[in-house]
């Protein structure tokens, strides 16, 4: 089986984000950079699911600039079989240019299951899942936390607040990934040693499109502290004039 | 003097024995030849020797931690030695009557009369060793069940028992019969001659007869039964204490990543020799089981079942090892569980307490290398940490930028801006994202800034010291870091390097040294001892209520550090800080070490409750410690078991900043 992942590098979830000097993106300097938490999932599924079969294919595909080869490196570390970085230099936030871009390089192969995060924690757009699958005419199940393959068959879960929806489809098919599918691993160390040697295939694209821009980034202003009214029955009243006069909710 | 069929009886017997001996030693030495030689053991081979002989002899090895039952053992070693002369003359007895090795003279006098005095002695001995052993019943050495169940102590005492008896009804006898010109120096046979006078010559002849082949074969039966069981540390547990580790308690040597392809161990020849070494000398004595806080705390781990383990995975794959061939099976999940590999908190009690010098921490962490680096296996909150550690340079993964965090309005130098210091303060990770470590970090730079102090930290190029990368047993990461962290430190102009962390302590003063960096460090504890003494800090005496110290591991055990504290804590409360039921080198563990800091304690019941529990035991109402891991376990378990009202907790440094003159 031919297993394509889409990963993207995103700043560490613990790193403190800062608008650039243009503010329209954010000042890298002193910014770790990481796989997307969600695609961690999405590898370690397709890490899985190649070793379940006992065969097939893993190839691990991301939009980025040359930074985004650490990504790869570190996906490489897992033992996937093939890394390309797609090379540009355009941060786009348009999630329709992201996914026409991957289809054109996606469609010269033939995957029969295709990966990725449900979204990425930075820009948080949730679109190139599902537009990917459009572009390529293949279904798309989305915010998956259960996947089971029989055959061509696709058997995936999806929690809601309301109970856990089970949806079936067949390859080849987008599986966009979510927290709880299952718990990424570490890499061996031969794996990162490995690693640490390999060249990251790379093609320059274009991505062109701006039907959605950045116009600018600003920092939520802190959140001012909590009131302690009291303790125990005593400082009821209080605490419901408090929410009636000033906090206006009740 | 024998008959011939009686000398060739004899001589076929010590052959048979003495063969045996050697062919089961052999297979050891061979079993033990197959481990690796990377890490020096012959240097200083008279400062070794010297070494060995000293506490042998003297049997400090047996007496320091049970001095009733090293007394006993004392009397025993003893035995052995005086009689090796004795059975030598035994045999030679069988050939020419009145055999002697050393003549006939008052040394031979004297050392016969040290074998009789020595005899009794060691009858009392086993005696005293079988109560104990069968009566009062010691949980080190009869649990855990069944792996102790082992008939080999009974058997030993028995002979050891015998060998006495027949000795000394032997000698009365002679004295009998040969005229009693020797009974002057040995006023025990000449009792047990007593014993015998009545006979007529021709029965106590005999009799004689019988007690002289049963010592003898006794003797060989010994001999043969000595190397199959733990007593064969006879012999190897002198050899075991030449070859110690001269390095601190618990010291981890690197992995050359270059030139191997198997990190750690899971199955014997990847083990360096001396390793092996040790759990043929280990005597299953259950000493160090005793002090283990996992094995305290109801965790599948005790050091002593790990030695014994790994000695029956040996022995039990022997046949491919000496033949040089590969063991069958992997040493994990067949003899060792993953639970007892990852219970262990590296506090160096073990290896403390420890007879014969085995050295359980690095053999136990050469497993965990295996598991994590070969395996990618290891307890899931690890994950985080490594990942925490590769991104953002902590283990709790909390951003990087925010390393100096701690800093906020106070005057704290950074490095890259100083220039030349005296000291390089290395805050480390506890000190910098631990809001109680934290405040210790404050405390520890108002101290510095008052007694104007030159120091500077290194700001955002401080990273983790590795140790829980290392002791967690990810050796691939601890060492890129150390490399890394080397480096930083060797571009700087700085006469000390000043820890708030005993763990950064001892890698930075005792582990860098493998990646290039020799470096003088100084614990806080050590420099406020000082400040204080020299004046240039000014506390109130007095001013503190009967306060206790929980011994850090890697401060004490490891680095010997005990006094500073104390003397700090005798100046802010003007008395000796009272003590614990364990303290100094027999400090018992917060739970922390090891990486365990790190991990989920799930098994047993919690090693910091036990330890809060011993300090609110003394009475005090305050607790100090000098670790920033202590200070985060004492006050977990203070709170957890609710006795916030009888005890408190706080780093030194923090008690003298409460106490400090303005
Ligand atoms: S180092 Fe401590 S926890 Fe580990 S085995 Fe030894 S005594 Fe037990
Ligand atoms: S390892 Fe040492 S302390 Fe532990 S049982 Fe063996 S000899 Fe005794």
């Amino acid at each position: 089986m031919n297993i394509l992942v889409l990963i993207k590098q995103v700043p560490d979830t613990e790193a403190t984000i800062k608008p650039g000097a243009e503010q329209k993106s954010i000042a890298e300097a002193g910014v770790k950079f990481v796989i997307n938490p969600y695609d961690e999932y999405a590898l370690e599924e397709a890490l899985r699911l190649k070793e379940a079969q006992g065969g097939g294919k893993i190839k691990v595909v991301t939009v980025g600039p040359e930074r985004a080869k650490q990504a790869l490196r570190s996906a490489a570390e897992l033992g996937v079989d093939e890394v390309l970085l797609l090379k540009t230099d355009t941060a786009s936030l348009d999630g329709l240019a992201i996914a026409q871009v991957l289809s054109e390089s996606v469609a010269k192969e033939s995957f029969d299951l295709i990966l990725m995060g449900k979204e990425a924690i930075d820009d948080g757009n949730m679109q190139v899942g599902p537009m990917l699958a459009e572009l390529l005419d293949i279904p798309c199940l989305n915010v998956i936390t259960k996947l089971t393959l029989s055959g061509r068959q696709v058997t995936a879960e999806r929690e809601g607040d309301s109970g856990v929806e089970v949806l079936e489809t067949s390859l080849p098919a987008v599986v966009t990934c979510q927290k709880g599918l299952n718990e990424p691993r570490y890499p061996s160390i031969r794996g990162k040693m490995a690693a640490m040697k390999m060249v990251i295939a790379e093609q320059t694209v274009t991505v062109s499109g701006d039907r959605a821009v950045v116009t600018g980034l600003q920092v939520p202003s802190a959140r001012s502290g909590g009131k302690i009214v009291g303790e125990g029955a005593a400082a009821v009243p209080e605490l419901i004039k408090l929410l009636h006069d000033e906090a206006k909710v009740i | 003097m024998l008959g011939w069929t009686g000398r060739i009886v004899l001589v076929l017997a010590i052959l048979i024995a003495l063969g045996y001996f050697m062919h089961e030693v052999w297979l050891r030495v061979r079993i033990i030849r197959r481990g690796k030689h990377d890490v020096k053991r012959w240097d200083r081979p008279a400062e070794r020797l010297g070494y060995m002989i000293g506490r042998v002899g003297a049997q400090i090895c047996a007496i320091k931690d049970r001095p009733f039952t090293g007394v006993m053992h004392a009397f025993v070693f003893w035995g052995f030695i005086f009689f090796t002369v004795a059975t030598l003359n035994h045999v030679g007895g069988a050939f020419k009557s009145g055999f002697s090795l050393f003549g006939k003279n008052t040394f031979n006098d004297l050392w016969f009369l040290g074998v009789d005095v020595v005899a009794a002695l060691t009858l009392i001995a086993v005696i005293a060793l079988a109560v104990r052993r069968y009566i009062f019943k010691p949980a080190g050495i009869t649990q855990p069940q069944p792996i102790s169940r082992s008939p080999h102590s009974a058997i030993v005492l028995a002979l050891i028992f015998g060998l006495m008896l027949t000795y000394l009804l032997n000698q009365g006898a002679e004295m009998i019969l040969k005229g009693a010109s020797f009974a002057a120096y040995m006023p025990v046979s000449k009792a047990t001659a007593g014993l015998v006078a009545g006979m007529a010559p021709a029965t106590l002849h005999a009799w004689n007869l019988f007690f002289w082949w049963s010592h003898i074969l006794m003797v060989l039966g010994f001999l043969m039964f000595i190397p199959g069981s733990k007593h064969l540390h006879l012999l190897s547990g002198p050899v075991n204490i030449f070859f110690r580790s001269r390095e601190p308690i618990g010291t981890l040597q690197p992995i050359d990543f270059e030139k191997t392809e198997q990190f750690g161990v899971s199955t014997l020849p990847h083990y360096q020799w001396k390793n092996i070494s040790d759990f043929f000398a280990c005597i299953d004595c259950g000493r160090c089981q005793d002090v283990c806080p996992a094995y305290a705390t109801g965790k599948p781990l005790s050091p002593k079942v790990v030695m014994m383990s790994q000695r029956k995975h040996a022995l039990h794959e022997a046949r491919a090892l000496v033949s040089g061939g590969e063991p069958s099976e992997s040493i994990m999940n067949t003899w060792l569980t993953p639970d007892e590999i990852w219970a262990c908190t590296t506090c160096g009690a073990c290896m403390e307490a420890c007879p014969v010098m085995n050295e359980h921490i690095p053999t136990l962490i050469d497993l965990r290398r295996n598991k994590a680096m070969m395996e990618s296996d290891f307890p899931q909150e690890l994950n985080a940490a490594f990942r925490g550690l590769e991104t953002n340079a902590n283990p709790w993964n909390m951003g990087h930028d925010s390393r100096t965090a701690w800093t906020d309005g106070l005057n704290v130098p950074i490095m890259s801006q100083a220039g030349e210091v005296e000291y390089l303060w290395y805050v480390g990770c506890a000190g910098s994202f631990d809001d109680r470590a934290k405040a210790v970090s404050r405390a520890v730079a108002q101290i510095l800034n008052q007694a104007g102090v030159s120091y500077a930290i290194l700001g955002l190029e401080e990273k983790c010291c590795g140790d829980p990368a290392r002791r967690a047993g990810n050796e691939y990461l601890f060492s890129m870091m150390a490399m890394e962290n080397v480096q930083v430190l060797q571009q700087y102009k700085f006469r000390k390097i000043l820890t708030t962390c005993p763990h950064g302590y001892h890698m930075i003063k005792n582990e860098y040294k493998q990646f290039g960096g020799q470096f003088e460090v100084v614990h806080h504890t050590e420099l406020i001892a000082e400040l204080i003494k020299s004046g240039k800090l000014k506390v109130n005496q007095n001013g503190l209520d009967a306060v206790t110290f929980h011994d850090s591991c890697y401060l004490g055990r490891y680095n010997e550090i005990y006094q500073a504290p104390r003397d700090i804590l005798q100046q802010l409360s003007g008395r000796a800080p009272v003590e614990m039921g364990r303290h100094h080198n027999k400090s018992f563990c917060c739970g922390a070490g090891g990486g365990r800091m790190f991990m989920e304690e799930s098994l047993g019941t919690r090693i910091n409750h036990s330890r809060t529990e011993e300090a609110a035991a003394t009475g005090a109402k305050m607790v100090g410690t000098a670790c920033p891991f202590c200070l985060s376990m004492l006050d977990d378990g203070i709170k957890e078991t609710g006795i916030t009202e009888k005890l408190q907790v706080r780093d030194i440094a923090q008690l003298v900043v409460e106490h400090l003159q303005s």
